[in-house]
């Protein structure tokens, strides 16, 4: 009976946590860039995974 | 031509923060269409629905979002989608998305002033204070509509730190109210856990019908648009405008869901007044659905939400002049429109005239227009101007990344834009079927627009600085021959690339193209550009000198700020199958693997590419052929047979193994199955053992004349990332040296494409 509303809400869950690391880690990656003086979006690339 | 640029001395001012673009955004966004659209969405596609719609919109514009960041921290201009069609695409389809983008906020703003007359006068009619007016309840509504849109014509003529203040005071007050009633839903949940039924069933009538509540919801979160507009007024532009982006989305997304979440919670079933199951009761009412809603949740709810329906409407007109008004006034800066709709007014530092003339298209549509099918045509067309931003964003990074200076990239490129580009083509075409107006309007203005690029802005329009520029051009006559094109940089380049080119063309019976592309400074204008033609132009003859009495031979000289763009526009436009090319092989800077001319082409060039260092005229007498396997080695065999051929040499495909990693090279008849100018004859085979495959393969190349190495296929980035064999043994071998790369198969034709 609840398993639209099990599977429904675990979408948004998904959807929704997918979004907030979207956000912060943008938020991230601005102000890293801003740090570092990253130019080009190869540079911010390398530099990107250098981070992780 | 006529050059019929004014000097302009007045700029526009930065003035607006962080927090007034996120507001502007905000403001576009919560127009009064979601405080409609809840109650409909609950009748279609259920309490479930709902949820999932505002859920899985946020997502789809999130990604799009990240597309108008990323663009927008590279070209931090007024203009928006304009600006970056006209970088990925040149100057036709960037008028058409700022023409499209002129239009579809002039009537957005459009449908917000008459949204606003509508719920002043009912307002004022509920309170029995109309009677007395003369006129109808329709003009009266369209006098109304007129005033406030006169209203804030005038706070955007009074400067962008106006026009931000006062949509952000009017834009935080909408939300605040939408949060409040999301919290009061929330707690409401908490104290009665039993209200949670009423999100039972959570999809009664399916999954098709949450499509179609997304298709009509969508309008709800574009807003990234205006924030894009504002990039020229920003403090600070290549930081708060992709946060003001982001934010701005995930503040919507939150606010939507708590407030549908608290609409399907606020009504208890069984309570007198409410017939059948509570998410029904909210969906018959429809567009009232929410204040019906509301009104069970709190006292005074539908007299608020009718107070929130006019801030929504006032601060969704505030950013839809704004962003109209920007629009048209980068046409009028590029002079895609005339000039006159760049003027900027000394006094207030706005651009007054694009501001007049985006208000008599407001005015206009708002009193003669049917607003709805006229919104619904806007609709579409937002829809394929994000279409082209997420186009855009994927070739500009492309082309462009290593030039442009970026404040922000967005994850998992190109997937979000890819992802996004699917679903809004969805559901543009879904729009399609609520209005058949629409379907007239949109192609008009759309034709509209191509007419006037046609006979005025394709002859008018400014160059921009990243355009590539054509100094002198032969073309030669259709043919299905084999194509090389060779890029000549000086005549010390240009003559040892000669006997090699030489070669190549005749086994491939090949056309063949001399390319020069001029190198501008970024300090030098580009119409002082021919000053750096002399030396390209040597080189030039100096290969056509040899080469012409044997071969079909055209020439172009071309300038521009970045050679790798220019060279690979040439080879896509030339419809190249070989690129032929000199490396000094310097290694200058840790960003790029060989160097920022290279690494681009051969990670994107359509075509074959022969990259040749330290060659010259002498014959080459033992050929090393690193083998590795793939289609790269297999191209490095071909062109080693066809050098042999000439200089009667021997050629060596030598293999390293490592004998820590298990990789199972496959035998070169694997590779090269169908091909024909391999000669196996001529090829020995050399395997050896060493963990060292650099060191190895430099050691063996000093018994060799010239070493032929197949480009890795890695993305260039993880090869940069973990520095890759090919790139190691390139910088570092002193031997006459060349690195090719294959094409072929779906990778070419999207390179060629994009």
């Amino acid at each position: 009976m609840y398993k639209g509303l099990i599977i429904g809400t675990g979408i948004m869950a998904l959807a929704l946590g997918f979004m907030l690391y979207i956000i912060f880690w943008s938020r991230k990656t601005i102000d890293h860039i801003r740090k570092k003086n990253l130019k080009s979006a190869r540079e911010i690339d390398k530099s990107l995974h250098e981070r992780r | 031509m006529k050059d019929d640029r004014t000097p302009i001395a007045a700029e526009l001012s930065r003035e607006l923060s962080l927090f007034h673009v996120t507001m502007m955004g905000l403001g576009m966004m919560i127009g009064a269409g979601v405080f409609l659209g809840i109650g409909n969405v609950i009748h279609v596609a259920g309490p479930g629905g709902v949820l999932l719609t505002f859920t899985l919109n946020g997502i789809i514009a999130l990604f799009t979002a990240l597309s108008y960041a990323e663009l927008s921290s590279a070209v931090p201009k007024a203009g928006g989608a304009y600006n970056y069609a006209r970088l990925a695409f040149g100057r036709g389809p960037s008028f058409t998305a700022g023409w499209m983008e002129w239009f579809a906020s002039s009537v957005a703003g459009s449908l917000y002033a008459v949204t606003f007359g509508i719920y002043v006068v009912r307002y004022f009619e509920s309170l029995g204070l109309t009677g007395w007016m003369p006129l109808s309840t329709y003009t009266t509504e369209k006098v109304v509509a007129f005033a406030i849109a006169m209203f804030f014509l005038y706070i955007n003529y009074r400067g962008a730190s106006e026009t931000g203040k006062v949509g952000a005071f009017f834009t935080l007050g909408q939300t605040l109210f939408l949060i409040f009633i999301g919290l009061v839903g929330i707690i409401v949940a908490l104290k009665d856990p039993s209200r949670i039924q009423n999100l039972n069933p959570y999809l009664p009538y399916g999954w098709t019908k949450l499509l179609v509540a997304m298709g009509f919801t969508y309008v709800a979160f574009e807003g990234y648009e205006v924030i894009a507009q504002a990039g020229d007024e920003t403090i600070d532009p290549k930081r708060n405008l992709p946060k003001a982006m982001i934010y701005s989305v995930g503040i919507v997304t939150f606010t939507y869901i708590a407030v549908a979440f608290a609409s399907l919670v606020a009504v208890k079933a069984g309570t007198p007044g409410v017939e059948g199951v509570p998410w029904e009761w909210i969906g018959q009412f429809k567009e009232r659905g929410f204040g019906e809603a509301v009104s069970r949740l709190m006292p005074y709810g539908n007299f608020f939400l009718t107070l929130a329906v006019i801030f929504a409407s006032v601060s969704a007109l505030n950013a839809t002049i704004y962003s109209a008004t920007r629009a048209s006034y980068a046409l009028g800066r590029d002079r895609m429109l005339p000039g006159i709709f760049s003027k900027i007014s000394l006094k207030r530092k706005t651009p007054s005239v694009a501001l007049m003339f985006t208000g008599i298209i407001v005015i206009g549509v708002a009193i003669l227009l049917p607003t709805m099918d006229v919104a619904s045509s806007a609709s579409i067309m937002f829809l394929l101007l994000f279409f082209l931003v997420n186009v855009s964003v994927i070739r500009v990074r492309l082309n462009m990344g290593d030039e442009l200076n970026y404040g922000f990239i967005m994850p998992f490129f190109p997937w979000l834009p890819i992802i996004a580009i699917a679903c809004q083509g969805f559901l543009a075409v879904w729009l399609v079927h609520m209005s058949k107006i629409a379907w007239i309007v949109a192609p008009t203005w759309v034709i509209s627009g191509i007419a006037i690029y046609l006979f005025y802005s394709k002859s008018h329009a400014i160059s921009t600085e990243e355009e590539i520029h054509v100094f002198e051009e032969e073309h030669a006559p259709p043919s299905n021959q084999y194509h090389i094109v060779v890029a000549v940089a000086n005549p010390e380049n240009a003559i040892p690339m000669i006997r090699t080119t030489y070669y190549i063309s005749e086994a491939k019976d090949a056309q063949v193209t001399l390319l020069h592309m001029v190198p501008v400074p970024e300090q030098v204008p580009l119409p002082d550009a021919g000053k750096f033609m002399l030396e390209g132009k040597e080189g030039v003859t100096e290969v056509m000198l040899s080469l012409m009495l044997k071969f079909p031979i055209t020439t172009t000289i071309r300038y521009c700020r970045n050679v790798a763009r220019g060279i690979l526009s040439s080879v896509r436009e030339k419809r190249t199958d070989m690129l032929i090319m000199g490396w000094h092989g310097r290694h200058r800077s840790h960003t790029f693997g060989l160097g920022s001319t290279v690494d681009a082409i051969l990670e994107r060039s359509p075509s074959n590419v022969v990259i040749l260092k330290n060659c010259g005229n002498k014959p080459y007498k033992r050929i090393l052929v690193p083998w590795g396997g793939g289609p790269n080695g297999a191209l490095a065999l071909e062109v080693a047979s066809i050098i042999a051929a000439k200089d009667e040499s021997e050629i060596v495909a030598f293999t390293v193994n490592d004998p820590r990693r298990n990789i199972n090279i496959p035998p070169i008849s694997d590779a090269y199955s169908n091909q024909g100018q391999v000669s196996f004859d001529r090829i020995r085979f050399k395997v050896t053992q060493s963990q060292d495959i650099v060191n190895t393969i430099l050691k063996e190349s000093e018994e060799y004349d010239l070493v032929i190495l197949g480009s890795t296929r890695d993305p260039i980035i993880r090869q940069i990332a973990r520095d890759s064999v090919t790139n190691a043994v390139a910088r570092r071998c002193q031997k006459p040296m060349i690195i090719v790369k294959g094409s072929g198969g779906i990778r070419s034709w999207i390179k060629r494409w994009l």
